[in-house]
């Protein structure tokens, strides 16, 4: 039906892009990982110090895992406030379930520098927060603490990555047959019971894809940190970001990228693993 | 048929819906209303109201050119991809194709990586090769990052197309390209239209990745980012309202469309 | 209908445990039930009742309102008006987790993340039945449904048919009084149908549980039920036996809705009979009164054909419109010569003389008066 000549040159036609743009980029930047600097020059050899410096370092590793913790932190804030809030609309008259599920999506589209921006004077020192608190009497003087703290860091890249959280878990819930529900009520089921047995069981992959997303949005996110974290800001994805934007050691920054992505490539493969579990 | 205990969990759950989004629809309402209300000694004063900023906009010479730029980058971005995803879709479709998984994973690395890493790994490649960092390289960069949308929508509608409807149009007397012209790319034409207004708007948005691969020309978001430290003005507020006004237009047409011909992830 | 082929009741004497350990035979009462949708009624004031391990059958075409029926008994949808009773009990107002019906869903509803045996034991777990009850209980309902060996197996692991056994021994390990089954069958083929329509019949016969069960298909209505409830657009035509409901048909509906039929307008005469357009007929007309208008059907196979017409019996003389020949039966469409606008359907049994019919043969059609049944031309 095709020779192999005109079939092969329209695999290279489509592969040309993301091979070029994609693929050699990643292959290089693993590349330089084993690389060595040398008076400020890169060599191409092939050496694991980059990762042992990784290893040995409490200023890299110990950063890393702080960060771990902060994404940790963001996406189960998330998670708590996603689940009751994909249920909600889950739960609404169908013809509300899309414009309302919009609703929570909509802020994807607001720029997100502009709500860098705008949590910064929200959380500022002359921020509306201190001011809304001040008239009503619940703090005396305007507090400092709410921005440039690991908290501001929490709040903001909570409210920014949230509708990566709802997304998943509500179109998750959306698969789950109206029949199964109406069967466990139909067996004796509670509300409750229903939820804890069938609902929540059925929903896991969603939750976990929830999780993921944001969890790996957090930790590529290296501006809100600097931005509303102050001097709580310093993430790892600073530190990778130092070390091409600062230092200039490409290698060295290049094996906390290459860390950095096998985190999330583990974290995806379990994704992966749990919608694969599930049987609906 | 709903218990007593079970209309409290809906109420509390509603709560709690609102609270999210108020708490996230925030920073468009202080942006609004701070391109509205003039600040006086750091509040804003409600009592006079106006739209002084938005006859302003016209000061603001470098941000009107990042906006141009932005907009530049979004359509070429989104026009090029939208090209390659229809391209590789129809590939992928065919019995021969060959490479699937290899450029799945190729398409989809880029949306499922940080965009720090796609960001550093495309400088450090281009660096390599001396190219200069300019719009192109933004280009390119969004082009990768935002194929995978489009080519994940385009993909789904041709996978649920039935074969029938093939053997139908070439039963009928219809060439392969006729069957392509009349009958599949009509079915392609949601698909294709919500992803690249997608596309486009995500591509208008990028900050992460453009930081790494724009020169001293650059897009709106990161023109913003150096503006920052500054402060934004009243008339940068109007900017960005009418700014983000767009893009939830568009994105609102997107969703209505999807609606519309309903479409899925 | 009563007597069952031999092969069917091997398993017909009931073990007395088991029946009662896997549900009961629950009354049901509908009184003035009713339900609307904004202006639109899935369902007209309807009363009837299920006797005490009675297998009722709700037949209608598609629209007309035999899922809004059982919803309402489920209690999965609120009725908006009238009472739902069980064993004199009313449960109209209850959610359906505290009724004492169980259903079985149409799409069978497994839980996909829980065995066929967490699947049959999930009514059990929730009533927090003690362990060792419980498993007892699951697997005396998975043998009974004959997938004792199956227990372990996931909902996507299993065949279109064992779903829906255990969908069923989920039900029944939960003892319901009343057990009610919508469209079960429709998911499976023609062969699958067949079997496991014998085996609900059978494991009915065994537990004694009462089965409100709904279908679209004449043929398993009749096969398996005890009684028949007719709908159509949200009303009910008729509530009978199988047998009545086929061969005495009290609505126009009804005497349609099941096969052929030949329908005639007819007008009760003075003193009993109808007259029809074939000639007066000395049908029972129920009282009747004079002058009544009135339909008269009967069925193509209660109609005979004949060559010659032997003295003092009576026969109609035809002429032969059409033959359609289907196996063992054969059917043949003949207009009486008095009144060339009327055709008649007859179906009669293949044989030689048939074979040679022609159209436009002339041949006598003969009947018994009393296999006709009247019913009245205006609605009930
Ligand atoms: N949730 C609903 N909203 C509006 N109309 C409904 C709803 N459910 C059923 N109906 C209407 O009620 C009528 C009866 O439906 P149903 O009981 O499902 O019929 P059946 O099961 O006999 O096919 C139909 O006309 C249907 O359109
Ligand atoms: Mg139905």
């Amino acid at each position: 039906m095709m020779n192999p000549v005109s079939r092969i040159s329209l695999f290279v036609l489509v592969a040309l892009v993301p091979s070029v743009f994609v693929l050699l980029p990643t292959i290089a930047f693993v590349a330089n990982s084993f690389f060595a600097v040398e008076n400020g020059q890169i060599v191409p050899t092939f050496t694991l110090s980059n990762y042992a410096a990784f290893l040995q370092q409490p200023e890299y590793w110990g950063v890393f895992v702080n960060t771990l913790g902060l994404c940790l932190q963001v996406s189960i804030i998330c998670l708590v406030f996603g689940l009751p809030v994909a249920w909600f609309i889950w739960r609404l008259p169908e013809r509300n379930r899309y414009p309302m599920l919009f609703v929570v999506i909509l802020p994807l589209f607001m720029s997100y520098v502009v709500k860098l921006f705008a949590f910064r004077s929200i959380l500022g020192l002359n921020g509306f927060l201190n001011q809304l608190l001040v008239a009503s009497h619940l703090i005396d003087k305007p507090q400092m603490a709410f921005l440039f703290s690991r908290d501001a860091i929490v709040l903001t890249q909570a409210s920014m990555f949230f509708p990566y959280m709802v997304l998943p878990i509500f179109l998750n819930l959306e698969r789950i047959p109206h029949s199964l529900t109406q069967a466990s009520s139909d067996l004796g089921a509670s509300a409750g019971m229903t939820f804890r047995e069938v609902v929540l069981p059925l929903t896991m992959p969603g939750v976990v894809a929830g999780l993921v997303f944001v969890f790996i949005m957090s930790l590529g996110d290296y501006i809100t940190p600097q931005m509303v974290g102050g001097m709580m800001g310093h993430t790892f994805g600073r530190v990778v970001w130092s070390q091409f934007g600062v230092t200039f050691n490409w290698p060295l920054g290049a094996s906390f990228g290459v860390v950095l992505v096998l985190v999330c490539a583990a974290l995806v493969g379990a994704v992966g693993m749990t919608s694969r579990q599930q049987r609906i | 048929m709903t218990s007593p205990l079970e209309k409290l969990a809906i109420a509390f759950a509603g709560l709690m819906f609102g609270f999210v989004v108020i708490v996230t629809f925030a920073p468009m309402l202080v942006t609004l209303g701070l391109s509205i209300f003039p600040l006086q000694g750091g509040r804003p004063d409600f009592s006079a109201p106006s739209l002084a900023a938005y006859q302003a906009l016209g000061n603001q010479r470098d941000l009107i050119e990042a906006v141009v730029n932005s907009i530049f980058v979004g359509l070429a971005a989104t026009i090029i991809s939208a090209v390659l995803a229809v391209l590789t879709g129809l590939y992928l479709d065919k019995a021969y194709a060959i490479g699937r998984t290899f450029l799945q994973t190729i398409i989809y690395l880029p949306f499922v990586m940080p965009p720090i890493i796609t960001g550093l790994a495309l400088l450090l490649f281009l660096s390599g090769l001396n190219i200069d960092r300019s719009l192109v390289t933004v280009v390119i960069g969004h082009v990768v990052l935002v194929e995978a949308i489009t080519f994940r929508l385009v993909s789904t509608r041709l996978g649920n197309l039935p074969l029938s409807l093939y053997e139908a149009s070439a039963d009928l007397g219809a060439s392969g390209w006729q069957t392509f012209r009349h009958v599949i790319l009509p079915q392609l034409l949601a698909p294709l239209v919500v992803g690249m207004m997608l596309s486009f708007t995500i591509s208008f948005d990028e900050t992460l990745l453009t930081l790494f691969l724009s020169g001293s020309n650059t897009t709106l978001p990161v023109r913003l980012l150096g503006k920052m430290r500054v402060g934004f003005t009243p008339d940068i507020n109007a900017l960005v309202v009418l700014v983000i006004g767009s893009t939830i237009v568009i994105a609102l047409l997107a969703a209505a469309i999807m609606r519309k011909n309903a479409m899925r992830f | 209908m009563d007597a069952l082929p031999e092969h069917m009741n091997i398993m017909a004497a009931p073990e007395p445990a088991v029946a009662e350990s896997l549900g009961g035979q629950g009354h049901l009462e509908l009184d003035q039930v009713s339900k609307s949708y904004g202006h639109e009624h899935a369902l007209l004031p309807t009363s009837f009742q299920v006797r005490n391990g009675e297998f009722v059958t709700i037949l209608g075409p598609s629209g007309s309102g035999k899922t809004t029926i059982l919803r309402l008994i489920g209690g999965f949808t609120q009725t908006s008006s009238g009472r739902i009773l069980v064993d004199g009990k009313d449960i109209t107002r209850l959610p359906p987790n505290r009724r004492p019906c169980n259903t079985v869903f149409q799409d069978y509803a497994l839980f996909p993340h829980k065995s066929a045996a967490g699947n049959v034991g999930y009514g059990l777990m929730v009533r927090k039945v003690a362990k060792a009850e419980a498993l007892r209980r699951v697997d005396e309902a998975l043998q009974l449904v004959g997938l004792e060996t199956m227990g372990q197996k996931f909902p996507s692991q299993l065949s279109g048919g064992q779903q829906q056994r255990v969908a069923l021994a989920r039900s029944l390990v939960c003892q319901p009084r009343v057990l009610l089954l919508d469209e079960p069958l429709s998911a499976l083929d023609a062969d699958m149908r067949r079997q496991m329509q014998q085996f609900l019949k059978r494991v009915q016969r065994e537990i004694q549980t009462t089965f409100v069960f709904v279908t679209h298909d004449q043929e398993e209505a009749i096969s398996l039920s005890d009684r028949i409830v007719v709908m159509s657009k949200g009303k009910v035509e008729q509530i009978a036996s199988p047998y009545e409901i086929y061969y005495r048909p009290e609505t126009h509906f009804v005497a349609t809705f099941l096969g052929d039929n030949n329908l005639m307008d007819g007008t009760v005469r003075d003193g009993g009979g109808v007259d029809l357009p074939i000639g007066p007929v000395a049908c029972a007309t129920d009282g009747r009164g004079k002058g009544e208008k009135v339909y008269a059907a009967i069925r193509p196979e209660r109609i005979g054909l004949a060559r010659t017409i032997e003295a003092g019996k009576t026969g109609i003389e035809c002429s032969v419109a059409e033959i359609g020949f289907a196996g063992a039966m054969t059917t043949v469409r003949v207009r009486p010569n008095s009144m060339p606008d009327l055709s008649l359907l007859v179906k009669v049994t293949s044989g030689r003389w048939i074979e040679d019919l022609t159209a436009g043969a002339s041949v006598f059609a003969t009947f018994d008066p009393a296999d006709i049944s009247v019913f009245s031309r205006t609605a009930p």
